[in-house]
């Protein structure tokens, strides 16, 4: 990505990456956010709620969003304004999921982003969709 | 009430989540409530998508200014309907 962009050249920039949802990554998650309900940290519990295992916190996989966000579009250009996340299926331990966020607007006006987020796991199936939206905070050229 | 202003009113009640909010044109941000900075970016948004037209940057920052208010909004958006049709 260019160290600087004119605000109609955001349009239809995207990045995508693949990341393995394991089992260090929720029990790590679960002991930062203070998050430890069973349905995430106990296979057994899981398992009897109708899941074929313990599953990520949606609150995981937005956070794993935030890494491309803030790492690789819009990078340092962005500021978070708001998010807007549905969850589809469910992300167990294990699962490879792959993120991919596309600039689908841009609102020049307040200088404003709309990133079109998705995540699907190993088997193509979406796990997540939904909006992200950043203020750019980038010099025109 | 005028019927721009009651179009308004509806993208106003939409955006801060309150359907008795009443719209007059000497209003300001200070008279509603959660009026910050991300509702401001969100409002205008929003009426850009309700009425299809885009604001310019500069339009916008000029709202900011001391002694604008939901009249200023009214008039610029008036404006730009007519630069429209």
């Amino acid at each position: 990505m260019p160290e600087c962009f004119t605000s109609q050249q955001w349009l239809g920039q995207h990045s995508e990456k693949t990341i393995l949802v394991s089992d260090d990554l929720i029990d790590s998650f679960a002991t930062l956010s203070g998050d430890r309900c069973p349905i995430h940290v106990d296979d057994g519990f899981a398992q009897s709620r109708g899941y074929r295992s313990r599953i990520a916190h949606g609150a995981l996989l937005a956070a794993l969003v935030s890494g491309i966000i803030g790492m690789e579009l819009p990078r340092e250009h962005g500021v978070l304004q708001q998010i807007q996340l549905s969850f589809h299926n469910p992300c167990y331990a294990g699962d490879t999921i792959r993120i991919r966020v596309e600039v689908k607007e841009l609102i020049e006006s307040v200088q404003t982003i709309l990133m079109r987020v998705s995540i699907r796991n190993q088997a193509g199936q979406l796990i997540a969709k939904g909006t992200w939206q950043s203020g750019l905070k980038v010099r025109e050229r | 009430m005028d019927n721009l202003l009651s179009r308004l009113e509806e993208v106003f009640r939409l955006v801060f989540d309150d359907d008795a909010l009443v719209l007059r044109d000497d209003m300001s941000a200070k008279d509603v409530e959660d009026w910050d900075s991300l509702q401001h970016i969100n409002l205008v948004i929003a009426v850009e998508k309700r009425f299809s037209i885009r604001f310019a940057t500069a339009e916008i920052s000029r709202l900011k200014e001391p002694g604008q208010n939901i009249g200023s909004f009214r008039r610029l958006l008036e404006e730009k309907l007519t630069a429209k049709a």
